[in-house]
């Protein structure tokens, strides 16, 4: 609802342009508010630089803008992606097989393990192939997985799922399986599979549209058991409550069988703006800057333009202090976090001649 | 003359009403439109021009023409998705007199993108960056990558498009 009456404003900034056209965009027959062309058109390089530009494509498709410059970019994306698709499901069949030889029991999180989640191959890119293992056997899968000298690395390993706040045997034993291409592949349950995209959503500041369509897609094709979905650690609850609310508020997501407390929820003005800011910018991940050290600290302009670079967002400061996503100021958790950081990562004094 | 597609270094996905093959070698994306991929799919290496023309109705619902066969020919060995190097170069009939003749339906097309490679999923993970001009002029795959003024290609296809973050 509050997506539609965003179709109305069509001065909208970057952010709201990616939101606008994302809006229900994992759909078979997406039902967002219509796109207009300078919504697109605003939206249609960030839509492409964060991998969301084959759905932006599904949008706009049989549209009268289908036939836009910025329409046969998002189809250029798609295509690519589609074609990626196919080779990415010969590498996870080795993989897989890998570790099913090597007895390792794996479970595929994020990257594909969504992607099905979407109406057609390609519409949802993915790079690696991300598997969590139980953290006694990470070496092992390591070293089953290692690719021949000199080929790429086109596998992630996670030991466990250390975002999760579930034990990881438990979630083992919740998982199901699905077939693929002959092959049996273990996904962790609905619930905890949701739970795990919500919180990796908003640990990353939210920098990627795509993960809260990713969000609305599992809501959708996927439901999870409410209870279970809610059920854990309460401030991580309190995160995944919100991300959900996000989902539904910026992106059209459906949350019918959400308890009321999740549908009910007001979100505080900073989070929305913050996502939206942030969709709009060009924006590095904390993590993927050159580090601090590296820069000149002692020639200001750069020094402020290096701390301007790593001031945390909202998001990130939230998640980074460890802060409920309520209407309490933001701005001290960004200084203490731009602090830490600082500490951090600042290098020390010069030594002495 | 047989042309014979080539199997070997190219993954194919349909999508939608096109035939997306994807080059492993040059990380080439080509786009076949349905003329274009039915004459593909036909270039068993056994049948020459004619005989291919011959095929196009049953097979494709296509005119028995051999000048669609000659102008999708000299598209696929152009794209290099024939396996016989003599094709690259091969001359094609003109696409203007057949379209008059027959109409853009029946005409085969191929759209090239150049991807990235295979590993990349969103972002641009090239080791060279690319040049300012790349990036305004909206190069395939330039969206992303790391520009040589140190600033990320993220608006392609605009006069300033280096313009974000510094990479």
């Amino acid at each position: 609802m509050a997506a539609a009456a965003r179709a109305a404003d069509t001065s909208s900034s970057a952010g709201d342009a990616v939101a606008h056209v994302l809006a229900g965009s994992w759909r078979r027959a997406p039902d967002g508010p219509a796109v207009f062309a300078a919504q697109l058109e605003l939206a249609t390089p960030r839509l492409l630089t964060t991998g969301a530009g084959a759905l932006g494509w599904w949008r706009v498709r049989n549209t009268v803008l289908e036939d836009t410059p910025a329409a046969a970019n998002l189809h250029d994306a798609y295509r690519v992606h589609a074609a990626q698709a196919a080779v990415h499901a010969r590498e996870r069949s080795i993989a897989l097989r890998s570790l099913a030889a090597a007895g390792i029991e794996a479970l595929v999180i994020k990257g594909w393990a969504v992607a099905r989640l979407y109406p057609e191959p390609g519409l949802r890119p993915y790079g690696d192939l991300d598997v969590a293992v139980h953290p006694r056997a990470y070496e092992h899968a390591l070293a089953v997985l290692r690719p021949p000298p000199g080929e790429p690395h086109a596998l992630d390993v996670h030991r466990g799922l250390a975002s999760l706040d579930r034990d990881f045997e438990a979630v083992l034993a919740r998982s199901r399986t699905v077939a693929d291409d002959g092959l049996t592949v273990r996904l962790p349950a609905a619930e905890d599979h949701l739970r795990y995209l919500c919180l990796h959503f908003l640990k990353h500041g939210a920098w990627r549209p795509l993960w809260l369509c990713d969000v609305g897609a599992a809501l959708e094709a996927d439901p999870p058991d409410w209870s279970r979905l809610l059920e854990g650690e309460p401030r991580r609850s309190d995160w995944v409550a919100a991300t959900l609310k996000l989902a539904a508020d910026l992106l059209g997501a459906d949350l019918t069988g959400a308890p009321h407390t999740v549908h009910s929820r007001v979100l505080p003005g900073w989070l929305p703006r913050s996502v939206l800011s942030t969709w709009s910018s060009p924006f590095v991940p904390h993590g993927n800057r050159a580090p601090l050290g590296s820069v000149t600290l002692w020639h200001p302009l750069r020094l402020a333009r290096a701390l301007r670079l790593r001031w945390p967002t909202p998001v990130e400061a939230t998640m980074a202090m460890g802060a409920p996503c309520d209407g309490t100021p933001r701005l001290p958790l960004q200084v203490a976090e731009c602090v830490r950081r600082v500490v951090r990562f600042a290098p020390g004094p010069p030594a002495a001649n | 003359m047989k042309p014979r597609a080539r199997r070997l270094g190219v993954v194919v996905q349909e999508v939608a009403d096109e035939t997306v093959v994807y080059d492993l070698e040059r990380h080439e994306v080509h786009c076949l439109n349905p003329t274009a991929a039915a004459v593909w799919r036909l270039c068993d290496g056994r049948h020459d021009f004619a005989a291919l023309a011959r095929a196009l109705p049953a097979k494709a619902g296509l005119p028995d023409d051999v000048e669609i066969v000659r102008l999708a020919v000299a598209e696929l060995g152009r794209a290099r998705l024939l396996e016989d190097p003599a094709l690259r170069e091969a001359a094609s009939p003109s696409r203007r007199r057949l379209l008059l003749r027959l109409g853009a339906a029946a005409l085969p097309a191929i759209v090239t993108i150049a991807s990235p490679t295979a590993l990349q999923a969103a972002t641009c993970r090239l080791t060279q960056p690319i040049s300012p001009s790349d990036c305004n002029n909206n190069r395939p795959g330039a969206a992303g990558c790391c520009c040589g003024n140190n600033k990320i290609c993220s608006a392609p296809g605009t006069s300033n498009g280096c313009s974000g973050a510094r990479c």
